[in-house]
Formats: C-alpha cells, sequence, structure tokens
C-alpha cells in the first residue's frame, strides 16, 4: 500500500483545523446569537433561538475537550488588553469608549485568575463537572455581556473553575479506610 | 541685355526692435546678453527684406534693379527669451501638461470617492479627504478585529464590539496597544500614563510604569523563556522559567488570536492607506 506523502498529510491537515476553526466559530456564533435574542427583552419570536443556544451548548460540552485547550492563550489575552485598557481609560477596541480604570484593572485580574485556572483543562479527561463548568464559564462571559455587569460575571466564573478545581482533587484523593 | 524677374532677400539685423537697442545691432549675438541667453541652433529672430523686380546680376554675382515692384518686409522667429533651445522648451511643455492632466484625472479620482456615502466609506475602511491615518485606524478600530466581525454577523451595530466583555476578549491587541502606546485623538495614552487621571491612574502609572519600559518587560520575558538554554541568560532564572515555560506552553493556543489580529491591523492599514 502506498503511504500518502507528507505535503498530502500537511494540506489536508491544514484544512481540517481550517475546518474546525470555522466550525468552531459558527458553533460560537449560534451560542452568541442564541442568548441575545433569546434573552432579550424586544417583541418577537424566540423559539428559534432558543433552539439554536439548546443546540450551540450541546455542541460546546460535546467538544469541550477541543476548545478548552484554547481558554488559557485567549483567556491571558484578555487579561493584557485589560491591563491596556486600565491605562488608557478607554476600551482597547474602541478609543472612544470609555472603560473605568479600576473595572479594567480589576478584569485583568479575574481574566488572569481565570487563565490560569482555565489551564488545568488542558491536560487532563474532562469529566461532566468540568465540562458544566467550562459551559457555565462561557454562558456568564455571555451573560457578562447582556448585562454590562463585567466584574460580577468575570467572579462568578473565576468561582466556577475554582470549584471545578476542587472537585477534580477531591475526586483525585484516594479514599482510605 | 534681357532683364529677368529676380528678387533679393537680405538680414537687416536681429530682431530690429525699435526698444531693445542691441536688436539693431546685425552682430550682436543674443542682444549682447551671453551670460543668461544663448542660441545654439541660430534661431535668434531677424528680420528679412525681400525685393522683386527686373533687373540683371554681374560677373561678380551681384544684383542690380532696373525696376522694383515691390519690397516686403518679413520677420522670423523671435530670440528666445529663456537658457534653453526650441527643444528643451517643447519638452518642459509637454512635460508639463502630462502633469496637468495627471493632476486633473486624480482631481476625478478624489471626487469620486468623496461622492461616496460616509457609510459606504466606512465599510470599505477608507480614509476619508479629512482624516488622518491615525484616525482612520481608530475609527476602524472596532470592525477590524474578531468581535467586530461578531457585530457585522449579527448586525449588531457595534454592541459586542464596544461592550467592555467582548471587546476586552475579542479586541485586537494590536491596534489596542498601537493606541496605548501612541495614543488617539480621542485620548491620550501618553499622558495617561505619565500624569495619571486622577488617584487611579497613578496606580496605574505606577503599576505599569510608562509605554518606554514595555520593551524590557517584553525583552524580560523573553529572557525567562530562554534561560538556561545556550546562549540565553543563566541560570538564576531556570528555576523560575521552568514554571512559566510550562504554563507559557499551554498559552500557545492564543497565538492563533494573535496571528488573526495581525492579519486585520495590516488590512486595515491598507484599507487606510488607500485614500490621498
Amino acid at each position: 500500500m502506498r503511504h500518502k506523502g507528507p505535503w498530502k498529510k500537511h494540506v489536508v491537515g491544514g484544512l481540517r483545523i481550517t475546518g474546525l476553526m470555522i466550525a468552531g466559530f459558527l458553533v460560537f456564533g449560534l451560542l452568541l446569537w442564541g442568548a441575545a435574542v433569546a434573552f432579550s427583552k424586544l417583541p418577537g419570536p424566540k423559539g428559534p433561538a432558543w433552539v439554536a443556544l439548546i443546540v450551540a451548548c450541546g455542541i460546546a460540552v460535546h467538544t469541550a475537550q477541543r476548545w478548552a485547550k484554547a481558554l488559557p492563550g485567549l483567556l491571558i489575552l484578555a487579561a493584557f488588553n485589560s491591563l491596556v485598557s486600565a491605562g488608557t481609560g478607554h476600551l482597547i477596541n474602541n478609543p472612544r469608549v470609555p472603560f473605568p480604570r479600576e473595572v479594567a484593572l480589576g478584569a485583568a485580574l479575574l481574566f488572569l485568575a481565570s487563565s490560569v485556572l482555565s489551564a488545568q483543562f488542558y491536560d487532563r479527561r474532562l469529566g461532566t463537572v468540568d465540562r458544566i463548568a467550562l459551559l457555565a464559564y462561557v454562558g456568564f462571559m455571555v451573560w457578562g455581556w447582556l448585562s454590562k455587569l463585567l466584574l460580577t460575571s468575570l467572579t462568578l466564573g473565576v468561582v466556577v473553575f475554582v470549584l471545578a478545581w476542587v472537585n477534580h482533587r477531591f475526586r483525585r484523593r484516594p479514599t482510605t479506610q | 541685355m534681357i532683364a529677368r524677374r529676380i528678387e533679393s532677400a537680405t538680414s537687416v539685423g536681429c530682431g530690429g526692435r525699435h526698444h531693445e537697442p542691441q536688436s539693431l545691432n546685425r552682430y550682436a549675438y543674443v542682444l549682447n546678453n551671453p551670460t543668461t541667453l544663448t542660441d545654439p541652433l541660430g534661431l535668434c529672430g531677424e528680420t528679412y527684406t525681400t525685393v522683386s523686380g527686373q533687373g540683371y546680376r554681374d560677373a561678380q554675382g551681384n544684383l542690380h534693379f532696373t525696376n522694383v515692384d515691390s519690397v516686403s518686409t518679413a520677420v522670423g522667429d523671435p530670440c528666445p527669451v529663456l537658457p534653453f533651445d526650441r527643444f528643451a522648451v517643447q519638452n518642459w511643455i509637454r512635460t508639463i501638461s502630462f502633469y496637468i492632466q495627471l493632476e486633473r484625472a486624480m482631481a476625478a479620482w478624489r471626487e469620486r470617492q468623496n461622492a461616496l456615502t460616509p457609510e459606504r466609506i466606512a465599510a470599505l475602511g477608507l480614509r476619508t479627504a479629512d482624516q488622518t491615518f491615525g484616525q482612520c485606524m481608530e475609527q476602524n478600530a472596532s470592525n477590524y478585529s474578531v468581535a467586530g466581525v461578531a457585530d457585522f454577523a449579527f448586525g449588531a451595530n457595534g454592541e459586542i464590539s464596544n461592550s467592555l466583555m467582548w471587546g476586552t476578549v475579542g479586541g485586537n491587541q494590536i491596534t489596542g496597544t498601537y493606541f496605548a502606546v501612541f495614543g488617539s485623538s480621542e485620548q491620550s495614552a501618553r499622558n495617561a500614563f505619565t500624569t495619571g487621571a486622577g488617584s487611579a491612574g497613578n496606580v496605574v502609572s505606577t503599576a505599569m510604569g510608562s509605554p518606554l519600559t514595555y520593551g524590557r518587560r517584553t525583552t524580560a520575558v523573553m529572557a525567562l523563556n530562554l534561560a538556561s538554554k545556550p546562549g540565553g541568560p543563566p541560570l538564576a532564572l531556570s528555576s523560575a522559567a521552568r514554571g512559566a515555560k510550562g504554563f507559557i506552553g499551554k498559552l500557545g493556543t492564543g497565538s492563533f488570536k494573535l496571528a488573526v489580529d495581525i492579519g486585520f491591523t495590516l488590512a486595515e492599514a491598507v484599507g487606510c492607506s488607500i485614500h490621498e
């Protein structure tokens, strides 16, 4: 049997990664859109949004082992963004939007803590509690966006990660008789 | 002797203009002003007098008129007034007319650009005529980010990219750092760093230092990563580096976000470079 050439493996691997990234963005978009429409106070049909939200959550829980590896990097960049915002007093993404320095500094600490805590999911095989914790963290981020309660939502996210860590430590400890 | 029709043409001086006395001098070269004028092709304007009539030419070739019908005077090319020959002047005229046409074409193109609605210019990420490069980059910073793409995808009109949560997570690190270090029209990050805006600003200033220290901090992080490597800094850092490197390894996935941000920033910079 003839083996595939290395270039073919690279091409196939690259396309696979690209496809997965696009799929990941689509699922994240579905989650964002579903949450925004489902929890908004605007009149209109919310059935499709709830369906999208449930489907997106299901996919997110099922694929958590993959996207959890990206969390530490993304969150450390968010912490860096918050530090820059604390320095400028404005949103990094739009200098016209003011960002209270105290809030930005607090967000930087919470994002940093989230990044460090989310690194626990990098190596280990995720259990049900871990997957729920990850979904809850994403849910708190969406809630922080909708409610504009940045620090509260991030604090709750950190608490969820701490609980997941405690749960892992507790379950890993051998029982004594 | 048979009289026949003959014509005589004689040159009578260079120009022969009364308001320029030197032009009446037949032997003066370029109006006796050779330091500023030249006439390399001998095209200095001359007055030609033509005599028509009947007469004969003698053995020496001289003309003798027995009856003069007409005497006419014609003025040749004027003396060159520029220190260039005719061809150089023509080239200058051609060059200038080319630039005039080019300028007209550019003006027409600029007019077409200005005819675009502000919404269309914003959508294209182009720079308007009254914007500086920095202002254009600032205006488009929200659009050229992950959060901005989410805005576009959901028709959210900035609700995602301008929120503190998604702006922080999905904001563009590259442009954000650019504004932080070099400031923007809305705020001056440099002033915020150096003078501080109130007590919070002073705390931040103390904690983060000035933008000038960023380079040192980056170098320190890199040094940490290279600690205990051949050629890297020794050794006192190596034990600390092991732990840091282990964590940094887990952050590798963040490089994808940085790559996306660099791509967005380049696209934005191209858009803001197009106009003018």
